[in-house]
This record gives C-alpha cells, structure tokens and sequence, in this order.
C-alpha cells in the first residue's frame, strides 16, 4: 500500500508558508537540498519525508508548500 | 556556577547528561516543580554548583512553549559554561544553535556524542580542525558506550575550578546585521543594559513569548514601538539569521567531516513496517494491548509484597508500643499513608518504562506520524496521543507535557482532556472493584475476566477524552498556526541506565510531591476518622470518637449523603470521594481505615468490603449496582487537586481549572447515575 504511493523527490526551489520556512531551515531543510516523498500515513494526512539524511513527518498541507524542482 | 547542557533534540543530551550527574556525583535533586529543565545541586571542591539540563531545540528562535524555556533563560541567565552536546551524524544541523550560543559571548564546550556510530558508519570527524575553526574546546564521546565521558566530567570540573574561559570572538550575525542597523540603534536607546547584539535582537523578536524576570512592562511597550516604527518583522529575521548562518555552516562541514555512501539505514527499513498504514498501526495497538497486560500482572507481584511489609510493618509497631493515641498515630495514620504511596510505586515505574522506552528509541515520533490525522479530527494533533499516554502514568506530567504542542487550541484541548485518560492513580480503586464486582475467570479459557474489564475501563477514559474532545473542537477558537513538522530520529537501542535513572526520577517525584500530599491527607483523614467533636457542657473540644459513626468523618460523609445516593453511596464511600480528592488511590486506604476502625476484619479489605451491609437497607453496600457506579465514577471524575493546580498553572487561569473539573465531574454523575439505575 505505502509502495503505491507516487514518489516524489527533487530539489527544493522554495518554501512558500513562511512560518514553515522558518521551521525547516532551522533543522537544516534547506533550499537547494534533495528531499524525497517517502510515504503517506494510514489517513493520507501526513508524509514521511527525507532530506539529505534527516528523516521527518510534515502535514500534507504543510508538505504542499514546499516548491520542488523534479529530479 | 552554572553549567547548562544544550543541543539539538535527539542528540543524546539528556543521556549525557544523567550519565555525568548520576554516576558520580551524590546529588541532591529538586524534581518536579518543573518539566522545563531539569537542576542538579552538587558541590566541587567546595564550589556550588547547578548542573541544567534544557529541553533539546534546533534553534534560539522558539517555536514552542517548551522551546521558549530556551530562549527565556539565555535570556534571563549567563551560565558560566555551556556545555554543548552534538550528534556528528547530522552535523551541519547541529551548528546553527552552537553558532547562536556563541555569538551570546559565553564560554562553549563542544561535544561530539556518538563516536561509535561514527566509527561504526567509517564517518570521518576532524574535531581538532573543527576546535580550530570555532576556536572552542571540543572533546568526543560516547555516551552509550561511555567512552570519553570520564575525561569530559576531568575537564568540566577543572574548568570549574580554575574559572577558565573559553569564548569564541566570531561574531556570525555580522554577516547580515547591517540590513537591521537602524532596530539595533533604537534597541541600544531602549535597553542601554543589554550590550550583547544578539541577545537584544532575539528578545525583540521574541518578547511576546517570554517573561524574563528583569522585563518591565514599560520596557515591552518600548519594544512593540520598535518593532512598529521600523517595521521590524520577526520571521523575516529569524529567516535571514537562519539562512546567513547556515551559509557558513555549510563550507566548514565540508571541512570537518566525510561520509561514505549514502544507502538506505536501517532506520528507513524498519520504518518500512513500523510506519506502513497497515502494518504499522496494527503493531501499535497489539503493542498497547501487551503493555496494559503487562502494567496490570506484572505489578501485582511487587505490590502485594509492599502490601505484605506494611501489614507486618504495622503488626510489629502495634506490639512493639504500649497502647497509646501515638501508637494509633503511627499505625493508622502514618503508616497507612505511607502505604498508600508505596503500593503504587510498580505501576507508575512500569508505566513510564514502556513510555521511555518508547521516547529512546524513537518510536513515539512514529506514533505521531501514524495518528496525527485521526487526533486533528479531535481538535487535537498527534502529538496530544504522548500526552494522552502519558496520562495513563500521570495527568501532571502528561499535562506539562502539552507544551510540545504548537497549536495553542490543540494544546488547550490536550491538557483539558488528558486527566480522563486512567492514570495509575486509579490502578489501585479499579483493582479493588473489579475484584469485588467481577469473578477471577478465564474466558474462553485465557483472556482473563477481570484483565479485560480493566482494559475496558482504560477504553472507556480514552472514549470519553476523544468525545470530549470532539465537542470542545466547535467551541474553541483557533489561535495562531498549528505546524506538526517534527524529525523522526534514528531508531536506537536505549541506554537502559538512562532509561533507570529517567524513571527512578519520575517515581521520586511522584513519592516526594503526591506522596506529601497523600501521606497528609491520610493522617488529617485518620483523625477525622478517630476523633469526635466534644460537648461543650463537659468542656471539650474535641474528644476520642467512640466510634466511627460518631466522628467528624462521619458528619462530613453524612453531610453529603443526599448528594450521592441517587448513584448508590452511603455516607461511608462519601469519606472515601472527599479523601479521593487529594489522590485517588487515597479512596483504598480510607475505605480501609474506615472498616478497619469499624470491625478490624483479619480477612483483609477485600472480604470486610464484601460482606459489608447497610444498616439501614440491609442489602450489601458493595452490590454490584453501587460497585459498578462507583466504577465507572472514578473513571470519569476529576478527584485530584495536583492536576487541578496545575492545569490552573499551565493555562493561568483558575475558569479552565474549575471547567476541567465541573466537566468531568458532571459526566461522571451522569455516567454513575444511568449505571446504577440500569444495573439496580
């Protein structure tokens, strides 16, 4: 089920939500790093994201505003 | 001398931490008045010294109430050394608090945990460049194995005694303070005392999140006009603060460390399962279900044998001391009480060994990412579900523990609800009653009966927070911008050591706080129990009741009959309600001293509860009816004044205090009320 998921990875472009900006740049979520849609949770309401090395859970609308440039 | 420890979440800071102060020091330790950091008090060569721990933090921007408590005491205090602990695995976010830290001109000691990871991944850390770059001490350790910690511990204390000084004199804001020249320049004007740049820009960035003791309200009003005049918006600083040092953050880890590969860990395959949407909540909830089974058989060995001591405890001091209103005191009164405490012990170190267990080793985020959709139906966000099964240890810390939640309408109705969910508090009635209420039996011959009524009473407090929650989420407003956004660590064994010292500190809490309280109670209960008023022909007061139907107790519980018999309590469970509200497990010993000073019954106070009749109705006082109210009573009641008090403190205000209580007060004489009616 969570293999079917469409994956997603790129290079983030921007982060739109400013309030989101602030929080991914402190851990080191950065413009120009990789990050990668790596699965959705049972509801569909958040995703399991990797950047670089660091893994982490994001709100679906909160995963929405980050811009990616495709790989 | 302060020695504060600092870092990231997840880098094994507050291991590190346990491990130093609890290995060699004879600490005396102030547990409990806060979460927000823990204080050690130990004296070094005759020097005073407090040892601090701070919550873990990405960044001195809070995000968080929790994180605040960062910010609030760099703010308020200048520790005399930071010592600031790392994880080399995730290097490059661990520099940008160190950097912040730094540019707060006070001495750093650089940390570098989980060298044998390092190893272990043939990572590469030059920490001697790293020294060179920062200009700070650094030295690696490895708080699992323990490696280094003794030299770190050497190098701390010798610090301490020689008062050394390590200041880095990089100033990293200077790479983009320029753009805010004109804010600093009105800044200097307003707070002529603040001389540290940095620190006057996070407190104008941030003054409406903290309270800093020094901070007059005269000095916040000076603060918004600067922060209007120049329009000075603070997530845009915060921003540029964050990008401008990660700039530089970047070419030094370049530097200082290597990697080789990147394949997938085996954290991302374990995740594989434990994060699925099938697999993974089916493996939570078997696990839950295996936990309560657990809390529930596997404490009932100790407790029976703190059970045993007492009995015998008291039957010793009973014969040991000639007949006398202090040998009662000692025997019923003290005694009890402190059985009270100790009889609960198991449970709540069994609680928080599986809730800490489950923090260490990084489960608990997996939890979160798995139900924060199902709690935001709620109103609530998945990180509520930790503060949620925290309140099955305990609603006070599981309270406090709220202030991980963002989202301040989240947060309220977190905290509101937690203290429905069954604390250990309440292990102690629920055994009691179901034993009086339900036969041992095996069903289908091994789910056992009375295991399942308890898991069932667990259900019902979860069912009803859920509900409640659900009704508050159209009432409440909606304040500010809820975010989850939250790392999910590597998966590690943990330290069992740490994991013993974590509980061995929230089991003294509880003994020390509650434990107070219920060892009062019990004996301003033992002498309401055994004291009468006096005639005032005769000239007394007070005098020694004759019996217990005579006794202030009696009066109070007489009092409030007519309240409590439309759910099927006589005057005697009405002692025991009123005594429930300092500590609910306070319910047994009341009832136990109540029939124990009535007809001291050797059979114990499960037998004496069992043939108890009412005088008046002759029927069984423990029938099943009143049994099952009183049941489904505790359940639902709000009887405990600690979680009152700090609700009151949490959300400062006494109204969600005394809503908290009426709401769930209420729904517990509604819920005992229909109970008894259908079961009588």
């Amino acid at each position: 089920m969570a293999e079917a998921v469409a994956k997603v990875r790129g290079k983030i472009r921007s982060i739109r939500d400013k309030y989101l900006a602030r929080r991914l740049y402190e851990m080191g979520v950065l413009p120009g790093k990789n990050i990668q849609l790596v699965r959705q949770s049972p509801m569909g309401r958040c995703v399991y994201v990797k950047s670089g090395t660091t893994l982490m859970a994001l709100r679906k609308e909160e995963w929405e505003q980050i811009e990616i440039i495709p790989a | 001398m302060q020695i504060a420890f600092v870092g990231n979440p997840n880098s094994g800071k507050t291991t590190l931490f346990n491990k130093i102060t609890h290995q060699r020091y004879k600490t005396a330790n102030f547990p409990g008045t806060t979460v927000e950091k823990k204080v050690y008090r130990t004296d070094i060569d005759g020097i005073s010294t407090q040892w601090i721990d701070l919550p873990g933090t990405y960044s001195l921007h809070p995000n968080s109430s929790e994180q605040a408590v960062v910010l609030q005491y760099f703010i308020e205090e200048t520790p005399d050394l930071v010592v600031y602990v790392l994880d080399p695995l995730e290097l490059e976010r661990q520099l940008l608090l160190l950097t912040q830290l730094s540019d707060l001109g006070m001495p750093i000691f650089v940390v570098f945990n989980k060298m044998d990871l390092v190893r272990e991944h043939q990572y590469a850390v030059d920490v001697e460049e790293f020294s060179r770059i920062f200009d700070l001490p650094a030295i690696s350790v490895s708080a699992k194995t323990g490696d280094g910690i003794d030299q770190l511990r050497e190098r701390i204390e010798h610090f301490i005694k020689e008062k050394g000084n390590t200041l880095c004199s990089k100033k990293w804001y200077e790479a983009y303070i320029e753009k805010y020249r004109n804010v600093l320049e009105d800044l200097k004007r307003v707070l002529p005392a603040e001389d540290n740049t940095y620190r006057g820009m996070l407190l104008l960035s941030h003054h409406d999140k903290i309270a800093p003791k020094w901070l007059k309200e005269e000095d916040r009003v000076k603060l918004r006009a600067i922060v209007q005049s120049n329009h000075f918006n603070p997530i845009e600083f915060q921003i540029d603060d964050t990008l401008s040092r990660y700039g530089e953050i970047e070419h030094i880890v370049r530097r200082i460390f290597r990697k080789t590969g990147s394949h997938m860990t085996t954290t991302e395959r374990v995740d594989r399962v434990l994060t699925h949407p099938l697999w993974g909540v089916l493996i939570f909830v078997v696990m839950m279900f295996l936990v309560f089974q657990a809390v529930f058989s596997w404490a009932s060995i100790p407790m029976d044998a703190i059970d045993q001591g007492f009995v015998w405890l008291q039957r010793m001091v009973g014969s040991a001391m000639p007949e006398s209103a202090l040998r009662d005191f000692i025997v019923d009164g003290l005694l009890a009480g402190v059985q009270g405490v100790m009889v609960f012990v198991p449970q709540i170190a069994l609680m928080f060994l599986f809730i800490v267990v489950m923090e260490k080793s990084g489960y608990l985020a997996r939890v979160v990412f798995l139900f924060d959709g199902l709690m935001r139906r709620f109103g609530m966000d998945g990180r509520s579900l930790i503060s949620l099964l925290s309140g099955t240890a305990c609603a006070i810390p599981a309270i406090m523990s709220t202030r991980i939640i963002q989202d301040q309408k989240s947060r309220l109705i977190t905290l509101f609800v937690t203290p429905l969910m069954s604390c250990s508090a309440r292990i102690p009635v629920y055994i009691m009653l179901i034993e009086i209420l339900i036969p041992d039996r095996l069903l289908l011959g091994w789910i056992n009966l009375q295991g399942l009524v308890f898991l069932s009473l667990y259900i019902l407090g979860l069912a009803s927070a859920i509900g409640v929650a659900w009704v508050m989420k159209r009432f409440v407003r909606r304040s500010g911008v809820g975010m989850l956004t939250f790392e999910l660590p590597m998966y590690l064994m943990p330290d069992w050591k740490v994991v013993g010292y974590e509980i061995y500190d929230k089991v003294r809490t509880f003994v020390v706080q509650a434990g107070r309280i219920i060892v009062g109670i019990s004996i301003v209960l033992w002498f309401l129990l055994s004291y009468a008023p006096g005639d005032p022909r005769e000239g007394t007061v007070i005098v020694k009741a004759e019996s217990i139907e005579t006794s202030f107790a009696a009066s109070m519980g007489k009092i409030m009959e007519p309240v409590i018999r439309p759910i099927g309590y006589d005057w005697k469970i009405g002692i025991g309600l009123i005594s429930a509200f300092a500590a609910r497990e306070v319910f047994i010993g009341t009832m136990s001293t109540i029939y124990h000073v009535e007809e001291s019954n050797p059979e114990g106070l499960k037998q004496t509860l069992l043939s108890a009749v009412d005088p008046r109705t002759g029927r069984k006082v423990f029938n099943t009816a009143t049994t099952a109210s009183l049941l489904i009573f505790f359940v639902l009641a709000m009887q405990c004044m600690s979680t009152l008090a700090i609700t009151k403190k949490e959300t400062g205000s006494w109204k969600i205090a005394l809503l908290q209580w009426l709401v769930m007060t209420g729904l517990a004489y509604i819920a005992a009320w229909l109970v008894y009616i259908g079961l009588s």
